[in-house]
């Protein structure tokens, strides 16, 4: 991959257990423990994402997102942070965040949301159908076919696979997914996902050689042709 | 911080002591006044009188008149003589005969040679027959009737402030003492016992009434200590059993005879532990920050029925998958009221949460969008299922407080205190009841407080 990722975070042991999983997965990392060396690195050098502890010495993280937002550096930006999901989420977002993750949490899940962050702006562009492998979506008549027969999904179901399609090959964890489909924040209940995710494997797997929809152990789902 | 007891007796006197000389000087200045107006209109009134009397007597009998005037004694001070026109006295004072009288009006003489020197007020009134009447007021006599003005109400302003200064000590003292009693209450609680009560008498004046509210708020403080302590209690105890788990997990895994596959197992059993003890201590930070208030900036105007619509169709698979089937009525158009939609998306989604773990295989799930008026609104999920015992209705909304029913079955106890400190956030309850049979329990919210 070898996209550039700026870390700030001031909890050494933290830091490390982060940077050493970005560089596993092929990023290029820096690090800095303090939030005003973070915002002049983030605004001086050419990052494709930041992430960024919530709680910073020298200068609270809030206060460097809005800066940087400030002065039309545009980088993706996570946020974590060990206050509570209801109101600091929204805060984070507002202050100009592209995403927040509460700590602590699982290596995979703010793997899988950098990934989403870093190609977000591919997707910006309007999608009328999309396809993995022989499964094709067509968002304009709202049809999904599998090889050549026409598979008949609930909308909740229709808006499950389209959002796994802009995410095809990749892993889509379950908070993801409840976060972006019904903005529900709520730990205890991703097992939700599950039973949505059984639904429409049973739709657009069942009856078929190939499966499309796959889970991964420990981290989420993943759509794609490829095992 | 302690007052200084004798500052506001000291400040008191003072204030009193610069009231009794104010009062002393007005009453002197209006005392001289009254008198003057007095002395002035008795003077016009009996010249007029030895003027018309002399006209119809004659100045013989006037000279008569004055003349035992001067023997009986002049109480008023005023004394008079009566002149012929070589200036000799004929009858009356000799003293008043020695002064220098003016020709026309009143005029201020000393008597020559007194000591000390006496004054007089004089008037010479011509009378016909070349006779003059000399009238003069001895203004030692005015003087003197000042003074014992003077020494009168003097006296008795200063009866009146001594009685006050009496009366003020002794509230004073009253005051200090009821005040004391409550401060030294508040002494021992700040020192650490919250049994202590401010002592309250059966005869209620305000100080009982303070002592009675104090009390009150003692016990509710008593009362919340005591909560507290369960809580804490509780937390360390949901807490606990997780965390030997996951303790017996890690030493599983630590084992060196352990195989691969039973050391993954064991990883995986302590980190679902683990997600556990932080969603308890996610659902106590949440039910803290709901309670504390503090989400009222993130509350926005937004159409409730969808909201809970959205979660219901999140929860259909689960409900489905539990044996049980959902039905959901709501208004077909919007039904707006200010919410804080991602604490009231966890709040129904908890709702609908205990309905699947309690309601048991086959039973109904209503979900229920009310309008009640501008807004204000009602969410309603109800169930058929076993429900709860009237006599547990009101506790499941506390924190950590699970039924022995649901001893065996996963759950932190937290679920219903959120929903209630929701609904509090929004200016509403949670009203818990018996669907005949199951649960229902009511969401309100209203704008009243946001």
């Amino acid at each position: 991959m070898g996209a550039k990722i700026l870390v700030v975070e001031d909890d050494a042991d933290a830091a490390e257990t982060l940077l050493n999983g970005l560089r596993q997965e092929g990023y290029t990392v820096e690090h800095v423990a303090d939030g005003r060396d973070g915002l002049y690195l983030a605004s001086s050098a050419d990052f494709d994402a930041v992430i960024l502890d919530r709680m910073l010495p020298g200068m609270d993280g809030l206060a460097v997102v809005k800066a940087l937002r400030a002065a039309d550096v545009h980088t993706p930006l996570l946020i974590l942070s060990a206050l509570g999901q209801l109101d600091e989420r929204v805060r984070g977002l507002r202050a100009g965040g592209d995403d927040y993750l509460a700590k602590p949490f699982a290596f995979s899940e703010l793997s899988a949301r950098l990934a989403a962050m870093l190609r977000r702006p591919a997707t910006r562009q309007e999608v009328t159908a999309m396809a993995c492998g022989d499964l094709e979506m067509d968002l304009l008549t709202r049809r999904v076919v599998r090889a050549g027969r026409r598979l008949d999904l609930l909308p909740r179901e229709f808006k499950l696979l389209e959002h796994l399609l802009r995410h095809k090959d990749r892993v889509v964890t379950r908070t993801m997914m409840l976060e972006e489909l019904w903005d529900y924040r709520f730990d205890p209940h991703t097992s939700l996902i599950d039973t949505h995710i059984s639904r429409l494997r049973k739709k657009i797997d069942d009856g078929f050689d190939t499966p499309l929809l796959h889970t991964v152990r420990g981290s989420g789902y993943r759509l794609s042709d490829r095992p | 911080m302690r007052l200084k007891p004798w500052i506001w007796p000291a400040t008191a006197a003072l204030v009193a002591l610069a009231a009794v000389v104010m009062g002393l000087l007005i009453v002197d200045r209006m005392g001289e006044r009254a008198i003057e107006r007095q002395q002035a209109s008795m003077a016009a009134a009996t010249r007029d009188y030895f003027v018309d009397f002399a006209r119809d007597e004659g100045v013989p009998a006037l000279a008569e008149t004055l003349n035992r005037h001067e023997r009986v004694g002049a109480a008023d001070g005023f004394r008079y003589a009566l002149e012929d026109r070589n200036g000799r006295m004929v009858a009356g004072a000799d003293v008043v005969s020695s002064l220098d009288a003016p020709d026309t009006g009143w005029r201020t003489v000393a008597e020559p040679d007194s000591s000390p020197r006496r004054l007089w007020r004089v008037l010479a009134q011509p009378l016909s027959g070349g006779y003059t009447l000399v009238v003069a007021e001895d203004l030692s006599a005015r003087d003197a009737l000042r003074a014992a003005v003077f020494r009168g109400s003097a006296l008795a302003i200063l009866i009146t402030a001594f009685g006050a200064a009496a009366a003020g000590f002794g509230l004073n003292a009253m005051l200090l003492g009821r005040t004391r009693a409550i401060a030294h209450t508040a002494e021992r609680i700040a020192g650490g016992d919250l049994s202590a009560r401010a002592p309250v008498h059966p005869n209620g004046d305000v100080f009982d009434d303070l002592g009675a509210s104090m009390n009150e708020m003692l016990a509710r403080i008593e009362e919340l200590m005591t909560g507290m302590r369960t809580v804490a209690d509780s937390i360390a105890h949901d807490l606990r059993s997780p965390l030997t788990r996951m303790k017996g997990a890690l030493v599983r895994a630590a084992d060196p005879d352990a195989s691969e596959d039973s050391r993954l197992q064991a990883l995986d059993d302590a980190h679902t532990e683990a997600d556990i003890v932080l969603a308890t201590l996610n659902a106590l930070l949440d039910i803290a920050h709901a309670e504390s208030g503090l989400s009222r900036e993130n509350m926005q105007r937004i159409d409730v029925a969808a909201l809970v619509l959205e979660i219901a169709d999140l929860f259909s698979p689960a409900i489905e998958d539990a044996g049980q089937s959902l039905v959901t009525v709501a208004p077909s158009i919007p039904v707006l009221a200010r919410a804080h939609p991602a604490l009231l998306r966890q709040a129904v989604g908890n709702l609908l949460h205990n309905a699947v773990i309690h309601a048991g295989s086959g039973a109904t799930v209503t979900v229920q969008v009310e309008d009640g008026g501008p807004g204000h609104a009602r969410i309603r999920v109800a169930d058929d299922g076993p429900g709860v015992p009237a006599e547990h209705l009101g506790r499941v909304q506390e924190r950590f407080v699970r039924l022995e029913a649901s001893r065996t079955t996963a759950g932190s106890g937290l679920g219903l205190a959120l929903v209630a400190a929701c609904a509090k956030l929004h200016g509403g309850r949670l009203v818990l009841g018996d669907n005949r049979p199951g649960l229902v329990a009511a969401l309100e919210l209203s704008d009243r407080h946001s």
